[in-house]
């Protein structure tokens, strides 16, 4: 008999624990795969996107009063290579709604280009194109067609203050730079010539602008040149001059990767798991498989095997088994790969096509191979010490001499309460992995739960996290903001008011120096959403609150003195706070209003938060304002509804991910109780057997069973899943801290985690109960005869 | 008044695998009267445990009837069979079988909880068969582990008369264990049967069977013949010489 006639064998005789252990390592290798695979190609994959358009390094849309000098500016910077300029609309107050998918209009800002411009950069090719492009059609992000829903020939119907209009969406491109609303917070339109010209024709829709294309001589070293382009501008143009926009490749990439990368770094993090899971059945399976098989053992031994056979039999058994699991895996994810498309292409806003990654499929096999060797090995080494005539005298017995801690003498507990307890005891290294596989997977389960709920449900705490305030509106004075500003917090519909404004800043410490989005206002305390982490919001006009992502660029920390360049001006400032914000990609700082007029003594709060009353509606107040001083003295938008639109685009990925999770919680609890029940029927057959035969009934003994899992499985899943309450956001801020995220604030409800605990226990119990039951149809003779299998 | 105890007529036990029937019993009638010591002999194969099973409720028989005391148990659910072998039988098995996560106590109580729920009453008579059984108090505590093939089968003869069961079943309870030990257990079966409890005990062995009073012999699972010995004495020289002439007139 070779070592693979005997790995066969076992195989064969075993069944169910090589199925279950099949199914394990394939969904193992369903995360790995497509975790791998998405993580070691998104970069090149978006890379390549954007040669194949040949898409532009730096974007800058103005307000076109400045051309000449803002061209002069870039022109100047070595890395620069070409340009093209081309005139657009820009729509801040726009509102969008698919009037066919009848979602809710949702308010975004959009610059309308003219499609039939030709161009080098950015060239827009159509996916699913209009066969006769209409005069009101319209060219819309890809993203929208992945995460929304939105077809060709939808109805997009544009509203700006009172004023709408309808397009008809003839096609879709793709272009990183205007992917994904996650860090462009805007819309880029094609339309044609003729309706960008109404366009412009009717000033209500918006304002004749310049959309600046720029290409650089060095891909990798966009930001540099945006930070010089920002210093630049600063330096040389006067404040207040109209910049809408100003991205740049590097970041925009960075930007829309990150929510991909976290979901697929939570993807292998699972898959991971799964084969801790795979390892625990591993054990159970071949300390059961020796203990069964121990006569065989002891026969081929005798007939002249070498223990090193035995054990290799063993680790081919589950070199086969984890062959099989993973050719299983690898065809699954091939075949949800158009899910995974979806999510990709959905998060990132260009259309990812999964495929067959041989780099992916290497490293995931060479992951679970290792794992699932591994383990084998470390269980069935034992076989190394048993011989001929120990294994033939059945040997490896082990003997019970420890305390009686439930004498049935002493007991209050009715007799089959009692035989469970001792069970309890009996198995308790066994309950332990359980209970452990159990905690983990409650925890896993609210915190998916808890992300679901705050990315979807309520994202207050979400857009927190984002670093933006809860302001419903955000206006915007050209001029006379004092008088405006004040009209504005005296209405009824508004219930605060707080001046805040944001600009590009160039910080500086000793030779190093980082952009950073710097936000200005009076009095921190008054905002809504309290970003510092450490320290405090500064109070004096030489004082900064940093996020630890440009501490860590810059090398500094707090109570060192930064600098900030300013058209000139160069301050210095004490570092007394750190901040955090998702935003702006964590580059931020805060100063007050005291030290921004340091800077720049002429500086104006031109930027206000309009926090309405409860129960107000967003868009009858933007009207009311926008009707009261017309869109030349104010430019508003819905601030509060473009973050929770933002989040939208993922919603769609995170409920996959999370009903996906779930589910496959729930079949691991399932497999893992099913294993675990059925590895102690078979080892306690006789038990059982001799209990009915001394009478017990088959609902006692299925009784004494689950009330041995009972304080395990709901033990395990009540601790997870309050663990899981209160390591949620830890966890999280753990999973974004390379985005400089030190702290989290996901709302966590409690009736979460009961429903975790108790819809755990529930799946628990149930399963423990259904696999018990098949003591029910055997015989007792039978049992302590033959076994159940 | 009939003393008949377990009564079964045409029994029949049948296995399948696949499309092969084995037939381990065909038609059985037995009769068992209160007080007997019966043996069940025959060659391996023979179909005594299954018989014995059978006979206990522990199995179901294919076709026929087994009644106690004149109710048909044969067709109770496995439910009502298992409340029937707690109140009425008492089980000794070859392989001992006692659990080895259990002291010696626990592994008697748990059988007599079944029956009372009065935890002193059961414990002491616990300690009181253990004592005639000759167990003394420090193994109560012990383990099975611990203790001789001897002792070990004698604690399961004291869990199988916890309850005080009209009939003890047992499956070669003297197969495991050394000659001593098993003179030991084999005296006191025969107390316990002097005490009025029958006794149905599957043997191959002829010092066992030569405790019995009646000793029934099965071939291809039919009952070819059956030898009536009489109440069991020591000091009978003949008895031996009979049940030996009766199993080599069938062929032992």
């Amino acid at each position: 008999m070779s070592v693979l006639m005997i790995a066969t064998n076992n195989i064969k005789k075993a069944k169910v624990a090589t199925a279950t252990l099949i199914i394990l390592i394939a969904i193992a290798t369903i995360f790995l795969y497509v975790g791998i695979s998405v993580l070691a190609n998104i970069d090149r994959f978006i890379d390549q996107k954007n040669a194949k358009i040949n898409g532009a390094h730096q974007i800058f849309i103005t307000d076109g009063v400045h051309d000449q000098e803002i061209q002069e500016i870039y022109q100047s910077i070595p890395s620069y290579s070409y340009s093209e300029r081309e005139e657009g609309m820009m729509s801040i107050s726009s509102s969008f709604q698919n009037i066919n998918t009848g979602e809710e209009a949702n308010s975004i800002p959009a610059v309308f280009l003219n499609l039939d411009t030709e161009r080098k950069i950015s060239q827009v090719k159509i996916i699913d194109p209009v066969e006769n492009m209409p005069k009101n059609g319209v060219i819309a992000p890809y993203v929208l067609k992945a995460a929304n829903g939105y077809q060709t020939g939808d109805t997009l119907k544009m509203t700006v203050d009172e004023v709408s209009t309808e397009l008809e969406i003839a096609g879709f491109y793709e272009d990183l730079m205007f992917a994904s609303p996650s860090n462009v917070s805007m819309y880029k339109l094609y339309v044609g010539d003729q309706q960008l010209q109404e366009f412009l024709a009717q000033p209500q829709f918006g304002s004749k602008c310049s959309y600046f294309a720029v290409m650089t001589t060095d891909i990798n070293n966009t930001e540099a040149f945006e930070s010089e382009y920002v210093k630049e501008t600063k330096n040389r143009l006067p404040e207040g001059t109209g910049s809408y926009v100003s991205i740049c490749y590097g970041t925009t990439k960075t930007g829309v990767s990150i929510f991909i990368n976290i979901i697929m770094a939570v993807l292998v993090s699972f898959s991971i798991i799964i084969l801790a899971i795979a390892a625990i059945v591993i054990k159970f399976s071949t300390t059961t498989h020796i203990e069964n098989n121990i006569k065989n053992i002891g026969t081929l031994e005798a007939m002249g095997y070498t223990t090193r056979q035995i054990l290799n039999s063993i680790l081919v058994e589950y070199l086969l088994m984890t062959a099989v699991g993973f050719m299983v895996g690898l065809g699954a994810a091939l075949l949800i790969s158009p899910v995974i498309t979806n999510v990709v292409s959905s998060s990132i806003g260009l259309r990812w096509a999964t495929g067959l990654y041989p780099q992916a499929v290497l490293v995931s096999f060479g992951v679970i191979m290792l794992a699932v060797l591994g383990i084998s090995y470390v269980s069935a080494a034992k076989i190394k010490k048993i011989t001929p005539l120990t294994a033939l005298r059945s040997g490896i017995e082990t003997h019970h001499f420890g305390k009686n801690r439930i004498p049935l003498e002493a007991t209050r507990f009715n007799l089959n309460t009692t035989m469970g307890f001792k069970a309890l005891l009996f198995n308790k290294r066994q309950n332990l992995i359980t209970g452990l596989i159990i905690m983990l997977l409650s925890l896993v389960t609210v915190f998916a739960l808890a992300s679901y709920y705050n990315f979807s449900v309520d994202k207050t705490a979400m857009i927190k996290l984002i670093g933006l305030e809860t302001a419903e509106v955000e206006v915007n004075a050209v001029d006379d903001e004092k008088t405006i500003f004040a009209e504005i917090a005296a209405m009824p519909e508004v219930e605060d008011t707080i001046r805040l404004v944001s600009f590009d800043g160039v910080i500086k410490f000793k030779d190093k120096e980082s952009s950073a989005m710097t936000r200005v206002t009076e009095d921190y305390s008054r905002l809504k959403v309290d970003t510092c982490v450490k320290g405090r919001m500064p109070v004096y006009d030489n004082e900064i609150a940093i996020t630890s992502i440009v501490l860590g660029k810059l090398g500094a920390q707090m109570g060192d003195t930064v600098s900030i360049d300013y058209n000139g001006i160069n301050c210095e400032f004490l570092v007394v706070g750190v901040i955090q914000q998702f935003n702006a990609l964590g580059k931020a700082t805060a100063i007050t209003t005291a030290g921004m007029k340091k800077l720049l003594p002429s500086y104006r709060e031109q930027n206000l938060m309009v926090y309405l009353a409860e129960g107000q509606d967003t868009e009858k107040f933007i009207t009311k304002i926008n009707n009261q001083y017309g869109s030349e003295k104010i430019k508003t938008n819905s601030y509060f509804e473009s973050a929770e639109m933002m989040l939208d685009s993922f919603e769609a990925s995170i409920k996959i991910i999370v009903t996906g999770c779930l589910g496959i919680i729930a079949v691991i609890i399932v497999f893992v109780l099913f294993l675990v029940i059925r590895v102690r029927i078979l080892r306690e057959r006789t038990r059982l057997g001799v209990s009915k035969a001394l009478g017990f009934t088959a609902n006692q003994l299925i009784g004494q069973i689950l009330i041995s899992q009972m304080p395990v499985i709901i033990g395990a899943a009540v601790v997870g899943a309050i663990a899981g309450y209160f390591a949620t956001n830890p966890l999280l801020a753990l999973m974004l801290s390379a985005n400089g995220i030190l702290n989290c604030d996901f709302y966590v409800n409690p009736g979460l985690v009961l429903f975790t605990a108790i819809g755990i226990s529930l799946l628990g119990l149930a399963t423990v109960l259904i696999v018990a039951g098949k003591i029910r149809k055997i015989s007792p003779c039978q049992m302590f005869e033959e076994g159940v299998d | 008044m009939s003393n008949t105890i377990l009564k079964a007529e045409m029994l029949s036990k049948t296995y399948s695998n696949g499309s092969i029937m084995q037939h381990v019993l065909k038609n059985l009638n037995i009769e068992i009267k209160a007080g007997d010591f019966t043996v069940i002999m025959g060659s391996s194969g023979s179909g005594k445990s299954t018989l014995l099973y059978a006979l206990s409720g522990m199995d179901k028989p294919t076709l026929g009837t087994i009644d106690f005391r004149g109710e048909v148990i044969s067709n109770y659910s496995n439910d009502q069979l298992a409340v029937f072998r707690r109140k009425h039988c008492g089980f000794v098995f070859q392989q001992i079988y006692l659990n080895d996560t259990m002291t010696v106590l626990d592994n008697i109580m748990i059988s007599g909880l079944l029956v009372s729920r009065n935890r002193k009453a059961v414990a002491a008579r616990a300690k009181e068969l253990l004592q005639q059984v000759g167990l003394s108090d420090v193994s109560y505590q012990k383990y099975p582990s611990q203790l001789s093939g001897g002792e070990a089968q004698r604690v399961a003869i004291v869990r199988a008369l916890i309850n005080a069961p009209e009939i003890v079943f047992a499956d070669e309870p003297t197969g495991a264990l050394n000659s001593t030990n098993a003179i030991n257990v084999l005296d006191v079966m025969t107390e316990v049967n002097a005490a009025g409890q029958s006794i149905i005990m599957v043997t191959h062995d002829i010092k066992t069977a030569r405790r019995a009073n009646r000793i029934l012999y099965l071939k291809d699972g039919v009952i070819i013949d059956e030898l009536s010995l009489g109440t069991y004495c020591k000091d009978d020289p003949d008895r031996h010489l009979i049940l030996r002439e009766f199993l080599e007139r069938m062929g032992w």
